[in-house]
């Protein structure tokens, strides 16, 4: 029974993949998932007691995917994504993220590839703190038109910018407390797994990406025809340029954490409050002010809340991956590699499924997938398996389509997107070979 | 006055067609992004040359190829001239595009969803539009194929570092010198740059007009400076 419930889930995820790659709601694919994984346990349970169930009634079940699920989400996660969003906001409104990327365009000058090479270093700096459709539609806005304005064709340009994302992506706090927290509902001694810990993992991984990006790109541009565009640009004439103390709050959150080890939602109060008054937006009165501070709050709140939608209902399929674990288990179990090299080449080589919201993606199928790492009976360590399944998702799911900003990006510029996931797909895959092969690298001793 | 729905296009359309060829520069160099670099003085004086130099390669070209037509010039350069539908990028329109060395494309969106409107058909035709867009884009093409044309090649400052300058290329000149181009091939009486504020009222009348409030500021800015 538990082969064929483990088959059942397996078609499943190939059918979520295809649900993925057709483009439709994630929102709903996973609740769909994780009422179907949840029903399977239950189904299984019947028939042969399952381990994660015992002592468990269907009430229970229910409760800690449908409830407890979202609700740890919420109160672990939930509160550093809405100051991330508030500090994103206030880095936009203040003009700080503006102005760093007109600075790095005159730094650049009239070398398309040196400029677009400095914007690509700042977009992922700026992004190691920031996350959400909102800011990068924010900075997308600023950032392609100029390298569009550069004669940099429209598929260069977009994986430029995303792929810039990417690299930010790895180094970013936020990401990494969404994902540990996916972890401690499996396995709750992860959350001694700190950032800090994560960093000269994760800021490696930041360096091969943005270094790897910048080939390509630079190498794409040089194939890639100039274009000439005429365009009508809405005004932003009223925009002034940030005062040069002011750019540092971009790094504060995570200078703060590494280096005085402040809490990363203080961190977040810190750095906007820094930005605020050094740009002189804390003026008018204290009620003109608080009005402005609630302002970036919902402006903040508004750019996540696809984001939050989502990821509350992954919460939901996360938790249901824990009943269908042993069913995985069953079926996969004995095919763990507990090689560590193995394990990561394995990784590299099949991080591919990771597109499309696939098995290999932590914000997609993965889910289950790490389930079954989580309960292996061979224990791998988090300091191992976290940096090995968080740079393949962090790789591949911010080059890919189904990523809400990169679909925005596609729609925005109007790339062809066979155009833009050849350059992405391969180079994504890269890199996520290279991060996986780091990982033996920098924690393969820790398994024994 | 702020926007309101009882704006109607034809009124900001009448007062913009008065406007004259600097104010359009100076809205054009307001989109440049090294604007900040150069004098309110060099500005006037790049604007004016490159309205110049865009009028005379206009007359000229019309001269030596017989015609003003810009779709007939377009043939005897050998060029390809495409149309493809794209939609609004958030606060940016593109009408038309140039890519290296021979292929012009015009956006058929902005072009139809302005002819949509009555009000549009009243003020323009389709081919009026086109051509003007073709005209413009001939420009950037004699401007690659005529080093003569300087338009393209106005550097300015953008930083030094021991005593080393880092100079950048304005791209303002360039545009400017395209639409004073094709203002005078097609004996436009008006600057071909309105097209920004009449096509992107298909899209957003409130941004179309803010962008005809700049536009009127730089006019009447001029007025008051007596340029």
């Amino acid at each position: 029974m538990s082969i064929v419930i483990g088959i059942i889930l397996i078609v499943s995820i190939i059918l979520l993949a295809i649900y993925c790659i057709k483009g439709y709601n994630l929102m709903v694919g996973m609740a769909i998932m994780a009422t179907l994984f949840t029903v399977l346990a239950l189904i299984g349970n019947i028939f042969t007691p399952n381990a994660s169930m015992a002592g468990q009634s269907i009430q229970d079940v229910l409760t800690y995917v449908y409830q407890t699920g979202p609700a740890n989400w919420s109160s672990s996660i939930l509160v550093y994504i809405f100051f991330g969003a508030f500090f994103g906001r206030v880095l936009i409104e203040t003009g700080i993220a503006s102005t760093l990327i007109r600075k790095t365009v005159e730094l650049g000058g009239d070398r398309p590839g040196l400029t677009m090479t400095l914007l690509s270093i700042i977009t992922a700096v700026i992004f190691t703190s920031m996350t959400g459709a909102g800011p990068v539609i924010s900075i997308g806005i600023i950032v392609l038109p100029i390298l569009l304005s550069l004669g940099i064709s429209v598929p260069v340009a977009l994986f430029s910018f995303m792929g810039s994302i990417m690299a930010g992506m790895h180094g970013n706090i936020l990401l990494f407390n969404q994902f540990i927290a996916m972890f401690v509902s499996l396995r709750p001694e992860a959350a001694e797994y700190t950032y800090q810990m994560n960093f000269p993992f994760g800021i490696t991984c930041f360096f091969i990406a943005l270094v790897i990006v910048n080939i390509v790109a630079n190498v794409a541009l040089r194939k890639s025809k100039k274009v000439r565009t005429w365009a009508a640009v809405s005004s932003d004439a009223g925009q002034t340029n940030a005062p040069w103390y002011s750019w540092i709050a971009v790094i504060l959150p995570v200078v703060g954490v590494m280096a005085f080890n402040i809490p990363i939602i203080l961190g977040f109060l810190i750095a906007s409050l820094y930005a605020l008054i050094t740009c002189g937006k804390i003026k008018g009165g204290f009620v003109n002010v608080t009005r402005m501070l609630q302002k970036q709050f919902t402006d903040g709140a508004i750019d996540t809340a696809p984001l939050i939608g989502f990821l509350l209902i992954l919460a939901m399929f996360n938790n249901s991956a824990v009943y269908v674990a042993p069913y995985f288990q069953a079926l996969f179990g004995n095919l763990i590699p507990d090689n560590p090299f193995v394990l990561c080449l394995v990784f590299g080589l099949i991080s591919l499924l990771g597109y499309f919201r696939g098995p290999m993606s932590l914000v997609g199928c993965g889910a289950a997938i790490l389930a079954i790492f989580l309960s292996a009976e061979t224990v791998l360590p988090v300091a191992f398996l976290y940096p090995l399944f968080s740079c393949v998702t962090l790789t591949v799911q911010h080059l890919d389509m189904t990523q809400s900003w990169v679909a925005w990006g596609i729609g925005y510029t109007k790339v062809d997107t066979k155009q833009f996931m050849k350059i992405a797909i391969p180079t994504g895959y890269v890199i996520s070979i290279i991060c996986c092969l780091l990982v033996y690298f920098m924690r393969g001793s820790l398994v024994a | 006055m702020d926007f309101d729905d009882d704006i109607q296009l034809a009124d900001i359309v009448k007062e913009l067609s008065a406007v004259d060829d600097v104010s359009w520069g100076l809205y054009a160099f307001s989109r440049d992004r090294y604007r900040e670099k150069v004098s309110e003085e060099d500005k006037l004086s790049l604007i004016k040359e490159a309205i110049a130099i865009g009028q005379e390669e206009a007359r000229r070209i019309s001269a030596e190829f017989g015609s003003s037509d810009p779709s007939e010039i377009a043939r005897v350069l050998k060029l390809r001239i495409d149309s493809s539908a794209i939609q609004q990028q958030k606060g940016r329109i593109v009408f038309a595009t140039f890519s290296y060395p021979d292929l012009i494309t015009l956006m058929s969106e902005p072009i139809s969803r302005a002819l949509s409107s009555d009000e549009v058909r009243e003020l323009i035709s389709e081919e009026e539009i086109r051509n003007l867009m073709i005209g413009h884009e001939i420009y950037h093409v004699l401007e690659e194929r005529r080093p003569a044309l300087h338009t393209s090649d106005r550097k300015v400052v953008l930083w030094k570092f021991l005593g080393k300058e880092h100079t950048g290329t304005l791209g303002a000149p360039s545009e400017i010198a395209a639409s004073s181009f094709t203002k005078t091939l097609n004996s436009s009486s008006f600057s071909p740059l309105i097209l920004d504020i009449m096509l992107y009222w298909g899209y957003n009348r409130e941004d179309s007009y803010n962008l005809y409030k700049e536009v009127i500021k730089f006019y009447k800015n001029g007025n008051c400076e007596k340029r």
